[in-house]
């Protein structure tokens, strides 16, 4: 079934399916997730009214790292099975991801500045995000350094399997080291320490992302996909 | 409502709120306009390409 | 599948022998980074005893990015990369003899230089021990991670900088543990744990260069 689902020409047709419904999805869920955040949720007892940025500066972090290890699974298809649309997709998701690492650094510096008095500091959590964005950084250009494309494709899926090890690094730093950021709030194991009205913003704002990542990654994938196209046909010409 | 106003109410954290929520929309709407500027572009030259191809 | 590597190893001695302007060319960066670096920070020498451990370490880094790919690019550009592994040696024996060699090339300059930074910032003898045995065992996981560079970046004619934006965040780890100041330096005394962290390391990115070097001579190869 992996195989089935990996023809690009099958992938296209299941995505112009699929895009209009995550479209609406996107929709429905960013403006119930504004609304909630904006008028449903108080403010927090000791950051007053800027825990309203957690509400876009966390999905945009949980993205930043899921659209990595998203690209790190690509990367071993791309390696293992040879799927021409796993590399197709680390090309896809790279830009993406590197996006949602600004964000991420943006909107924690602004958060930063009237809950810690500062702006930037040197902990475990901000800098490893800091290193993940030159990881992204790394992948885009290393993919696009090479005049064959299959070669930039193999480098930057070999690049980004090196990178995944960054991964747990992130998530367990606020562990390991006793920095400045604010412990992890939210666990598989153990129950949030945060409130349920708090909670249900989150998680409506982080669907809402969700929805708009599959749209832009279906878009960008059928753009490579199409460019693939035209440069075999402008090849086939020159020959 | 109620919780919407006291923001509004609260000079000194809305400019860092309404910036940071900004931020993330430009980024957003830049890649996603990128994307589909980029898929529409490439749509065209494809159908530009086989239909020089028939004529041939 | 030859497995013997004496002979590789043998080669690649030969070929840096020929070639002992790189032992100089090293040395010389190094010094003059130093001096570079001296120069930025101020003469103060108790200010530059308490900065000179993120100082050697960062210019070691810098250097060994640039000096590894003279190890690569004349075997690649000869077509020895590919005769080698037709030859029947594996890809990983070649790029282990590649690390041992450069090691054994790099970590000579080190017995001059290390007693000149001695000099240049005012260690103390027991600091100049232990800063020593950390360059011993931290130096052979910069040179894997180098090498790793070097080989994703060997086909590109421009944009060597490229090597250095991709493996920069992978030394991330490695220099905060070899550059966490401790009271070891205050009170002049040996720090083992450090020296165990650096083995770990080691141990963590051998095996992950020698996979991800098979991935990328195999792609090279095609």
């Amino acid at each position: 079934m992996m195989f089935k689902f990996a023809n690009p020409n099958k992938f296209v047709k299941i995505s112009e399916l699929l895009f209009p419904y995550f479209n609406i999805l996107f929709l429905i869920s960013f403006i119930y997730g504004l609304y909630l955040s904006f008028f449903n949720s108080p403010p927090d007892y000791l950051q007053g009214e800027t825990v309203r940025i957690m509400y876009i500066h966390v999905p945009c972090a949980w993205f930043s790292l899921m659209l990595y290890s998203s690209i790190a699974i690509c990367s071993f298809f791309s390696l293992v099975f040879r799927h021409t649309l796993a590399d197709i997709a680390i090309r896809a998701i790279a830009p993406l991801g590197a996006s949602f690492t600004i964000a991420t650094l943006i909107t924690g510096s602004i958060w930063g500045k009237p809950t810690w008095g500062t702006w930037w500091v040197w902990d475990a959590r901000l800098t490893s995000e800091l290193v993940l964005l030159f990881l992204y950084v790394g992948i885009i250009s290393l993919s696009n350094a090479f005049e064959q494309k299959s070669k930039g494709d193999k480098y930057a899926a070999i690049l980004s399997l090196v990178g995944i090890v960054n991964l747990p690094i992130i998530k367990w730093s606020v562990d390991w080291w006793n920095t400045l950021h604010q412990p992890a709030s939210i666990s598989k194991f153990s129950s949030p320490s945060i409130d349920t009205i708090m909670l249900v913003p989150l998680f409506v704002m982080t669907l809402s992302f969700l929805f708009l990542s599959l749209n832009i990654i279906i878009i960008r994938i059928k753009s490579e996909i199409i460019q693939r196209k035209i440069d075999i046909l402008n090849s086939s010409k020159i020959n | 409502m109620h919780y919407f106003l006291k923001f509004l109410e609260t000079t000194d954290h809305v400019p860092y709120v309404l910036s940071s929520y900004f931020v993330v929309f430009v980024i957003l709407i830049i890649i996603s306009v990128n994307s589909f500027k980029r898929l529409k572009k490439l749509e065209n030259e494809i159908v530009n390409l086989t239909k020089n191809e028939k004529k041939k | 599948m030859k497995i013997n590597m004496i002979p590789l190893i043998k080669r690649e001695i030969k070929l840096s022998i020929s070639n002992l302007g790189l032992v100089i060319s090293y040395s010389s960066f190094f010094l003059l980074s130093l001096l570079i670096f001296t120069f930025g920070v101020g003469p103060d020498i108790k200010q530059l005893n308490t900065v000179y451990i993120p100082i050697i370490w960062i210019i070691m880094l810098f250097a060994i990015i640039l000096i590894s790919d003279n190890f690569l690019l004349s075997d690649f550009q000869d077509g020895s990369l590919k005769e080698l592994q037709y030859l029947g040696y594996s890809e990983e024996s070649i790029i282990l003899s590649k690390t041992i060699v450069m090691y054994l090339i790099l970590i000579i300059p080190h017995f001059f230089l290390i007693p000149v930074f001695s000099i240049f910032y005012d260690i103390s003898f027991n600091n100049l021990v232990q800063l020593s045995l950390d360059i011993v065992v931290g130096m052979p996981s910069l040179i894997l991670i180098s090498l790793i560079a070097s080989l994703l970046t060997i086909q590109i004619k421009r944009n060597k900088v490229l090597q250095f934006i991709i493996i920069m965040p992978f030394y991330v780890p490695i220099i905060i543990f070899t550059t966490s100041n401790n009271e070891s330096i205050l009170y002049s005394s040996f720090d083992l744990n450090k020296i165990l962290i650096l083995i770990g390391f080691f141990l963590i990115t051998l095996p992950i260069t020698l996979l991800i070097g098979k991935l990328i001579l195999n792609e090279i190869n095609k």
